[in-house]
């Protein structure tokens, strides 16, 4: 009885969010004893704004990773809506109305993947592996190689304002929004429909759930996701370029995963993705303070993420072993 | 729920802790900043004589944001910055990012400046990404200088520019030499790299002028401009279908590196080196096998190395106040001597360079 109790309890402690959490002390201890530039707490919120545009899109991209989707095309949506919004910008059109436009783009082509997901029934990486050229060649073509710039001044610099002059409007808002969306994943219907959907499709179905709708809900909604990283993006650089986003699916991938979100669906939390997102930001700034070149910071990452992901495997096995 | 307070909570005790640590470092740190500030004032003052110069070149730092990490070109910028940094006694740092992509540079700017350096001497992945970055260096006291490539429309959001060279220069003396060796007649091909990049773009341009305005050049016919995409299976099949479509040719110039070898291979295949010139932009070690066996009858570009160290020269000299750059002013750069500030604040680190047989071996990228 009394053993049953003990491990109940180390049950309890041993979720992925502590995993991550401990992973984020890590890097903090790490980054400090790279750099003695690196624990400055304004420098390091300041680091967040550079990466919390695909912090952002991890949010949702969460959610549809524990239903058993992916969305290769995040980056690519990120970048045709900052086009989109460029262009529009470029013809007159006044800049709360290019704001609207560019939330609208978003929620449309997240529609169209979800859609087109939906209805052919293939697998999501390969309709949106389409998206993802498809997306950024219109962003190209629109804009062409050059930049779109000289946005209204009380657009920029969104990354500098700061919330009870602490916290960077971005990385604030991420917080936010994380939390929320945590809340909304485990204690409401939606949540639980997500869960439903990732661990079993067909049982999902047959309780009544409706799967297509939710998978359309959830790809949409990295759409409006992304046009929120599309206008933190522009408004940080002041400028819109078809390249800008390039690449990022993967730093979003990885954020998701490294926070204990199965691959395969039905396990997961916003919240390690937040704080995998933090992990992130500590790890690269902290090699960047002590100069280390970029491909030591991917191969360091990539090293992690495999570590971290048979560490939370071993313990979910651990937990359901035990319980 | 009560997990996901607990977590809260603990983050934002994380938080508290680390606000702790900030006003503690600030507090050590801005003492240091003072003595920092005295002791260039100082060093200001007394600057006459070499030897207390190196001595307060001692606070300085240089960083180097290169393109992208792996680029075997920037290696002698890199090493020759390195070489007069360190000799004037200032402190040289580099870094790059592992994309080349228009932003990639931007976390390097940023922890260039939480580490304080004095300089940053960066090879812009962008002309206008950039700005916001490179404005807030600037903001915090940071000089900017652009190596190599310049933030060309933007050029307000640094201090300075060094160039390798005077590019236009470079395309009528790459050009005046290719004339030369074809003996002022004939027909020519340009092999150039892709459609839309700016700098090949331009020298093309300036060839079509100089044949227009020169009656030197009047003999001289360029059939066609044809492009490799930079790639070098397409830039050898675009030579050989040229040396297939015209038998009259006498020559191909190509104003890049991966075009220039492509050509001189297409040229040795269809065993016409004596027939067709080739000849256009390239570093050498790429192009030293075709020049020594003539297939190549040489190949322009810079020195490298010495836009490094020039770049270098430049960065301290600014930093310790011995070197003002204004449009129109000249200064002294070590052994390579009066340099000349052009608008937009603009210096070229040296001449075009031809590599030939009689010194192709001695350049190492």
């Amino acid at each position: 009885m009394m053993e049953r109790r003990k491990t109940l309890k180390l049950n309890k402690f041993l979720k992925p969010e502590l995993n991550i959490f401990l992973f984020l002390i890590l890097s903090l201890v790490a980054g400090t004893l790279m750099s003695s530039n690196f624990l400055d707490f304004e420098y390091l919120m300041n680091s967040t704004t550079l990466y919390a545009e695909f912090g952002i899109i991890a949010l949702p991209f969460t959610y549809l990773l524990i239903s058993g989707e992916i969305d290769v095309s995040v980056a690519s949506m990120m970048t045709l809506v900052a086009c989109t919004m460029g262009k529009v910008f470029q013809l007159g059109v006044d800049f709360v109305w290019v704001l609207i436009i560019g939330v609208l783009t978003g929620v449309l082509i997240g529609l169209i993947n979800g859609l087109l997901v939906t209805l052919t029934k293939l697998p999501s990486l390969i309709i949106t592996l389409g998206t993802l050229s498809l997306y950024k060649g219109l962003a190209q073509v629109m804009v062409g190689d050059g930049g779109i710039s000289g946005f209204p001044e009380w657009f920029l610099g969104v990354n500098n304002k700061l919330v009870f002059g602490l916290i960077p409007v971005p990385f604030f808002l991420l917080l936010v929004l994380g939390i929320i969306m945590e809340i909304i994943l485990k204690k409401t219907f939606f949540g639980r429909k997500i869960f439903a959907i990732g661990t079993n499709i067909n049982v999902a179905r047959y309780s009544a759930v409706k799967v297509d709708r939710i998978k359309v809900i959830l790809f949409s909604l990295i759409g409006l996701f992304c046009a929120i990283a599309a206008m933190f993006s522009m408004s940080r650089l002041g400028i819109v370029k078809y390249t800008i986003g390039t690449g990022g699916e993967l730093d979003v991938i990885t954020m998701v995963l490294l926070g204990g979100t199965a691959f395969a669906g039905g396990r997961g939390s916003v919240f390690s993705t937040m704080l995998a997102f933090l992990v992130i930001v500590f790890i690269r700034t902290g090699m960047l303070l002590a100069i280390i070149s970029g491909y030591t910071q991917t191969a360091v990452i990539g090293a992690l993420l495999i570590f971290v992901i048979i560490i939370s495997n071993q313990l979910e096995k651990y937990t359901k072993d035990h319980s | 729920m009560k997990k996901l307070i607990s977590l809260v909570l603990a983050m934002f005790m994380f938080a508290a802790v680390m606000t702790g640590c900030t006003t503690k470092q600030e507090a050590t740190a801005k003492p240091e900043a003072t003595t920092k500030q005295e002791a260039t004032t100082t060093s200001q003052s007394d600057s006459s004589t070499a030897d207390s110069s190196q001595a307060s070149n001692k606070d300085i730092k240089v960083r180097y944001i290169c393109l992208v990490k792996g680029i075997p070109y920037f290696d002698p910028i890199i090493e020759g910055m390195r070489t007069s940094v360190e000799a004037a006694g200032a402190t040289f740092e580099e870094t790059a990012p592992d994309q080349s992509d228009a932003t990639a540079q931007i976390p390097l700017i940023e922890a260039a400046i939480q580490d304080e350096v004095d300089v940053i001497c960066i090879s812009p992945s962008s002309a206008d990404a950039l700005n916001a970055a490179l404005d807030k260096a600037r903001d915090a006291g940071i000089l900017v200088l652009c190596v190599n490539d310049d933030l060309v429309g933007n050029e307000g959001h640094r201090d300075g520019a060094v160039l390798s060279c005077n590019y236009d220069q470079l395309a009528k003396d790459s050009f005046e030499a290719f004339a030369s060796r074809m003996n002022y007649k004939g027909n020519f091909v340009v092999l150039s790299s892709k459609t839309d990049t700016p700098f090949q773009n331009h020298q093309i341009e300036i060839y079509n002028q100089m044949i227009k305005d020169d009656a030197k050049y009047k003999d001289m016919k360029l059939l066609e401009v044809l492009y490799g995409n930079d790639e070098a299976t397409k830039s050898l099949t675009e030579s050989e279908a040229a040396i297939q479509k015209y038998p009259e040719l006498n020559g191909i110039i190509a104003p890049t590196t991966v075009a220039i070898v492509s050509a001189a291979q297409a040229v040795q295949n269809a065993d016409l080196q004596d027939k067709i010139v080739v000849y256009g932009l390239g570093t050498p070690t790429q192009c030293k096998d075709f020049i020594m066996d003539g297939s190549l009858d040489g190949a322009m570009l810079w020195d490298t190395f010495r836009t490094g160290e020039v770049a270098g020269i430049v960065a301290v000299g600014i930093a310790n106040g011995e070197i003002k750059l204004a449009s129109g002013t000249s200064f002294e750069a070590g052994k390579y001597g009066k340099t000349d500030v052009i608008d937009n604040n603009i210096l070229y680190a040296g001449p075009p360079l031809e590599f030939n047989q009689s010194n192709v071996d001695q350049y190492q990228f």
